[in-house]
This record gives C-alpha cells, structure tokens and sequence, in this order.
C-alpha cells in the first residue's frame, strides 16, 4: 500500500476544487433562490445543496460537463425527484410539479464575469470585512504566510484559538464568496430547455 | 437576504479540514473516512468547503504589505462603471503596480509588473513581468503572440473558435483551459504548462507534424532534443505560477540561478560572490524586493549583505 500523505484526502483532488470554485460555488446562490422557489415541505435547502455538491464530485469526468451550471441544476432536481419520490408524505401533485420544474438561464453580463474573475480584488476586500482577531489571524496566517505557531505568538493566543479564529474565517469568506453571484458559460434559454428534457427522460427510464 | 449559506454540518466539515491541514493521524483519518461515508451530505460539504480553502490560499497573493484598511468600506469601492470604463483598471487588487496602456491589441508589462487582462472573449491573460503580448481574434480563431516574456491564459470556451498562443518556436492550441507559456530566454527553454484542460502543442518549424496533447499538470519544452513532457506536481504547477501573485518560487535553485531569476522582475542586481554562487535557496519570495531577497538569503547563509545603487551584493 502506497503511504498517505497526512495532509491529503483523496475525496477531493486539487483539480476537482478548482473545478467546484470555477464552475460551481458561483451559481450556488440563483440554485438555492430556485430551491426555495420550488420548495418542498420537510426538505431542507441546505440538505440539497450539500447532496448535489457530493453528487457532482462523484461524476467520474468532469472535464466533458459542457455547461457546469446547467448540470449543477439538473444534479440538484435529480436529488429533489428522488427525495420527493422516497417520502410517502409528499402528495402526488408535488411529484408532478418537481416534473415540470422549468431552470432559467440568465445570459451573463459580461462586465460582472470580468469583474468578479479577479478574485485578488475580492480578497482583498473580503478580507477586510473580517472582524477583529479573525482577520489579524487569517492575514498573518495565510496572507502573511507565517506558520500556525508564529502566528499564535504574534497574537498572544494559543493555536487552538487562532485554529478557531481560521476557521470562522472561512465560513464568513465562504459566505461573502457564494454570495457573490456571477453567471457563468451563456446558455440559450431554448437549449437549456432542450437539454433538460432529453435529460430528463433518461433519468426517468433508470428510475 | 442574511440567511446564513453554511449550517452545522459545515461547521464541521471546517473542523475536519483544519485538522486535515495540520496533518492527520491514522485513527483521525479513519474517523474522517467513516463521516464522510455516513452521509452524503458530509462528503458533499467536507468538498466544497476544502474546496474553498483551498481556493483562499490565493490570497497569500496579496503579499506582505497588504493592510485591509484599505480596503474597508468607503474607501475602496470599485463600481460596475469603474471596472468597465477602466478597462483593465479593476486589476486593481493587484496593482499598486501600474502599468502602461495598450495600443492596437498590444499589451505589456513593465519589469517588475504583473498584469491582468480580460480579453474580449471573456479570456483572462496574466502577464509576468516584462512581457508583451499581440492579440489578433478572427472569425476562425483566437491568436495571441507571445512576443516577450511569460503569460497565463485562463481561456473562455469556445469550440468553434479555437485559442492559439504562438511563441516563435512553438505553438499551443486550446479550446478551454488555463495554461501558461514562456518564451526562451537565457534562464529556460520555451515552455508550456499546463494547469486545467487539455492543450495541443506543436513545434512551429514542424507545422505538419502531429502535435502533442498536454494534460493538466504536464510541462512541454523545447530543448536541443526537440519537445521534452514531463509531468509534475500540482504543486509544482502552483510554483511555476507563483509569479501570477508577485512571488518567485525556488526549489534548491542555486543562488547564481535565484539571483537571474530575479533580474527578470527588477533593475536592482543582485551580485552573488562565488563562494556562495552554489549554495542552494528554497522558498517564496516578493519578486519585486531583491534587497529582502538578500537579507533573508545572507541570514540563512551567514553571508554579509551590502546595499549599493541598483545592486545588492552578498558575499562572506
């Protein structure tokens, strides 16, 4: 057996991240305002989400997904349907209703897709909304470049709180980074149509 | 709309991700294995959330300087207007630098600068210091020269019209995916690498020959022999684009090879005794400050340092 690095797991390779910030986390906003849209009683959006992020990692090439947020929508209502069809509670009405689910496409406006692709800007001031020790931690730790210990001796805190503060940190960028929507590859909203009906039909036969 | 995007399971997905950076034991590491198998939630929110930590590793671009006040609200806002009109102003993040204005589908960087620029089709080309590139679209295809120096091409998809850089030895072709390429000079060969996507190159005095397809993290340079592949890791393709954030990346490079390497980025010199000329350095550093460059190299070495007019000068 090969030895594993201790600071690597093979759930998720750099590529694949890269591909999930590229493609994914930017349209994760207009697929949660769709889910809430769409919204099934006793399922949560979050829940969703999490399922399609985990569904789209496990597409074994993800180099041939032509359009990423087109198959990031029909990923989350192929968990929808089958939730839906799992839970008796649900009428049949519902079911049918996911059935019909129409996705929209907004063509991109090209000045935000500019915009919003200089991500150096955006930590830049996303770094700045840190509050307080947050922020000092996160600079001299991963702006900085200073190790874990050097900069718990430059704060006057134990590593396990500047950890927590690193933490925060990154749910509050996280936070900031999703909710900063931009559109990604133009789609024709006739074509996405298109797509989704031939989808849809062989998701049906395998079911 | 404030409600939160993250919930517990997110929470702790960060812990998990925290304790991955710090390196895992084996019986973390099973722990690990078996929430991520419990549930697909777990595995779907442990991969975007690396994947976002991950992605803030980038900031370490900012460099050292960086100071967020000035950055806070109000006082550094770019507008929508001011990034269009500005062209490629919204570079901003980047350029205390500066840089000059293109001309005719020219761009350049000065020595010491790197620039982003959003081309027409929703490419971004990255330029290294010193480099300029020509940018000529068709119908047909997408041709950017690479006329001096070193870029990376984040490229828009479009199948129907294919992106082609042309170094004046080689030549790389792409639909979509994000490579860099540098032309010859007396550090390296001309080369291409790879970080996304799949990129065709091709000798430009064997037009008709077959070209060689490069994958992510796979290198082609043309040396003596003709063109040499070699495959590396990703984080020796994070290295080898280090400067996209201002830094130089070294991996046991001598300190004769450090110190050319830093005369692409600056005027300043640094004159390296020879009986240092072989020692070797590791490390990012700020391209643009050779004189922290020699301090922190003499400290490492025990060396003396000594400043002059556009020279730094290390020596025991």
């Amino acid at each position: 057996m090969s030895q594993v690095d201790p600071k690597e797991h093979s759930a998720l390779s750099k590529e694949e991240a890269r591909w999930l910030i590229r493609h994914v986390l930017p349209h994760e906003l207009a697929l949660r305002k769709w889910l809430s849209l769409n919204r099934i009683p006793g399922l949560e959006i979050d829940d969703i989400v999490q399922e399609t992020y985990a569904k789209l990692i496990q597409t074994a090439n993800l180099n041939i997904v032509d359009s990423p947020k087109l198959y990031m929508f029909i990923t989350a209502r192929s968990i929808l349907i089958s939730h839906v069809r799992r839970s008796k509670v649900v009428s049949f009405k519902a079911l049918a209703d996911v059935d019909h689910l129409r996705l929209h496409f907004d063509a991109p406006n090209p000045e935000e897709q500019v915009a919003d692709r200089d991500e150096l800007s955006r930590f830049a001031e996303a770094i700045a909304t840190l509050p307080g020790k947050i922020g000092r931690a996160f600079v001299l730790r991963r702006v900085q470049g200073y190790s874990l210990k050097e900069t718990a001796q430059r704060l006057g805190l134990s590593e396990s709180t500047v950890e927590k503060h690193l933490r925060k940190a990154l749910i509050l960028l996280f936070e900031r980074f999703a909710r900063g929507g931009y559109a990604g590859q133009p789609m024709s909203r006739v074509n996405a149509e298109r797509f989704i009906s031939s989808h849809v039909q062989t998701t049906n036969q395998q079911d | 709309m404030s409600r939160r995007l993250t919930n517990k399971i997110d929470d702790i997905a960060v812990v998990w991700i925290s304790k991955l950076e710090r390196g895992l034991t084996e019986q973390e590491r099973e722990e690990l294995d078996e929430w991520l198998a419990s549930d697909k939630r777990h595995f779907g929110a442990f991969c975007r959330m690396r994947a976002f930590a991950w992605h803030t590793e980038r900031s370490a671009g900012l460099g050292a300087k960086y100071d967020p006040s000035n950055f806070r609200r109000g006082r550094f806002q770019p507008s929508r207007r001011m990034v269009v009109s500005g062209g490629a102003s919204l570079a901003a993040g980047l350029a205390a630098l500066g840089w000059y204005e293109l001309l005719n589908g020219r761009y350049g960087t000065r020595l010491g600068e790197v620039r982003r620029i959003p081309l027409s089709d929703g490419t971004i080309a990255t330029l290294n210091t010193d480099t300029t590139i020509a940018v000529h679209y068709s119908q047909q295809q997408r041709l950017v020269k690479l006329v001096k120096g070193e870029a990376l091409f984040d490229v828009a998809k479009d199948p129907k019209r294919p992106f082609v850089v042309a170094l004046s030895d080689l030549q790389a072709r792409a639909v979509g995916t994000s490579f860099s390429a540098r032309l010859r000079d007396n550090i390296a060969p001309s080369h291409v690498v790879v970080r996304e996507g799949i990129v065709e190159v091709r000798q430009q005095e064997h037009p008709q020959a077959a070209p060689v397809r490069l994958a992510a993290d796979m290198r082609a340079a043309l040396g003596g022999g003709g063109l040499a592949l070699s495959t590396l890791q990703s984080a020796d393709v994070d290295r080898e684009l280090a400067w996209q954030n201002g830094r130089i990346s070294f991996d046991r490079e001598t300190l004769a090879q450090a110190a050319e390497e830093f005369a692409r980025y600056s005027d300043v010199r640094i004159i390296v005794d020879p009986a240092l000329a072989h020692e070797e350095v590791s490390g990012l550093f700020p391209a643009n400050d050779p004189v922290a460059f020699g301090q922190s190299v003499a400290q490492a070495f025990g060396a003396q340092v000594a400043l002059g007019d556009k020279e730094v000068r290390l020596y025991r």
